[in-house]
């Protein structure tokens, strides 16, 4: 890739990689206290699902690929609260039941293989004009909604019986916490694809509680985690063209090594 | 101000079925404005299921429960303050005491508010009650249990309730704390006028503090006075002999 064609591509991969990643970074820490990771996996392919559907119907993929994904979330939280199932076990049957629904379709296209990669990896070079639109006013939405009702959501993660003792709407917060997941997921789909979404929902958060006890400076923390991993990474594979999505996870990694070993130093 | 002998505490013809199974039947008691009732009972009892149902995490399939006269779950000025059995779920959660205390506030401040000055002046005194003013900012996964167990009564104070329930505050916790904690609740009921409802299995505490003592196996089978209630045959066995 060469010129002003690869630069203007850059910089929009970029500007879409830093606020996914920001977003991401803000919801992290509830994904890990919540202990919700495999939640932010099974939303993740459940909304590769419902893209590769949009694709065949010729419907908006990010349109079919946020129902999906709300509508998966939604059962995992319905199934958490009452099912006869464990969480996990649903999640295990949901994930890979949509992941394979997806392959299907995309297979019923011709010439979609490439599609098919791209959506399980990331196209972040591919980010159009009106990606970054909606990745903007999603990401603004979400990261609003983490500010107003910050300390409801962690309420509800930290304890979330005396929550509901102390008069929450814990059921609606839940649920507005997953549904803002779902659409993270769908929006991060492009940046680094369904297969590694789960990593920049687990990896910072998880870093960042390795330098703090303080949630005033674990969010913050899992943010900057976030942004830097998607700089750092989209950085490096530029350089030396390797893929972004998985370079931007592959820095979070090192990231996160980097916090735990310094974390027991200043904790 | 209301007569001194108003039920604080109504639960009448309580039946609660979980799944298939009925944990309680028409269970029916009251607890008086400024009393301690001990609820006492066999593991497996219902004296869990019965406590959340007072709180409001349990709904029954029939009978009705009354705090301060009003049909629970109301609103957070009539909601008890709930000091649950379990301990600290995940020691290394990123919050303070004072952060936790504040999370029983959350019902009074209301959704998408912040914490006003008052509010922060409730909540430190609330630490200050239990005796916590000191360690208000270590985090509390580093607070030893009894310290996590005064947070969490802290934390319930922290909704200005007229009535504390508290469900085996003591299990898990040193003699010598369990001593304290006793005289901790009596001091928190007589200076805040408090109703308190207690789930326990330690007979030295229901000899010292309580008023009333309920037995509860799936009904409540025996209330009266501690002495009558663990002398009676039936319990005797169970609570190690006569008083």
């Amino acid at each position: 890739m060469t010129g002003i064609l690869a630069l203007g591509l850059m910089r929009r991969a970029l500007v879409a990689g830093l606020l996914v990643s920001a977003v991401c970074g803000a919801l992290s820490p509830f994904v890990v206290l919540r202990r919700m990771s495999f939640v932010g996996h099974g939303v993740a392919h459940a909304a590769f699902g419902g893209v590769a559907l949009g694709v065949l119907l010729g419907v908006s993929p990010v349109a079919s690929g946020a129902a999906f994904a709300i509508g998966v979330a939604l059962l995992i939280g319905v199934v958490g609260r009452r099912g006869r199932l464990s969480e996990d076990a649903s999640i295990g049957i949901l994930f890979a039941s949509a992941m394979a629904f997806g392959i299907v379709c995309l297979g019923l296209i011709p010439g979609y293989a490439a599609d098919l990669f791209s959506y399980l990896f990331g196209s972040l070079l591919a980010v159009t004009r009106s990606d970054l639109v909606l990745i903007t006013v999603l990401a603004g939405a979400t990261l609003v909604l983490l500010l107003l009702f910050q300390k409801e959501f962690l309420f509800v993660a930290f304890d979330e019986e005396q929550a509901r003792a102390v008069g929450l709407p814990t059921t609606a917060l839940q649920t507005t916490l997953l549904v803002f997941l779902a659409l993270t997921v769908v929006i991060s789909i492009k940046v680094v694809g369904a297969v590694l979404i789960a990593a920049l929902l687990v990896v910072p958060g998880a870093g960042a509680l390795q330098l703090s006890s303080d949630y005033r400076r674990v969010f913050p923390l899992s943010i900057g985690m976030g942004v830097l991993s998607a700089a750092g990474g989209l950085v490096v594979s530029y350089l030396a063209d390797l893929a972004p999505g998985a370079t931007i996870v592959l820095v979070s990694t090192g990231l996160f090594g980097a916090c735990l070993v310094f974390g027991r130093a200043w904790r | 101000m209301s007569a001194p002998a108003r039920p604080m505490v109504e639960v009448e013809g309580l039946d609660v079925v979980l799944g298939e199974t009925t944990i309680l039947e028409r269970v029916t008691f009251a607890v008086g404005e400024g009393k301690i009732f001990g609820l006492i009972g066999p593991n497996g009892g219902g004296k869990t299921t019965l406590i959340k149902t007072i709180v409001g995490l349990i709904r029954p399939r029939s009978g009705v429960v009354r705090i301060q006269g009003i049909l629970a779950p109301g609103p957070p000025a009539s909601r008890p303050g709930y000091v649950p059995q379990r301990p600290l779920l995940d020691p290394r959660f990123p919050v303070t005491a004072f952060d936790v205390v504040m999370m029983g506030r959350y019902g009074r401040i209301g959704i998408g508010k912040r914490a006003s000055p008052r509010d922060r002046e409730i909540v430190a005194e609330a630490l200050s009650r239990v005796g916590l003013s000191e360690l208000e900012s270590r985090p509390i996964g580093r607070m030893s249990g009894g310290q996590q167990q005064r947070v969490f009564i802290a934390r319930a104070l922290a909704l200005e309730p007229r009535v504390l329930i508290l469900d085996e505050p003591t299990a898990g916790v040193d003699p010598v704390a369990e001593e304290d904690f006793y005289h901790l609740l009596m001091r928190l009921r007589d200076s805040l006028r408090l109703t308190v409802l207690l789930a326990t299995h330690d007979v030295d505490a229901i000899r010292a503090i309580v008023d009333e003592v309920g037995f509860l196996n799936r009904t409540l089978r025996f209330r009266g006075a501690p002495g009558e209630v663990l002398g009676h045959e039936e319990l005797r066995h169970l609570y190690g002999g006569a008083p």
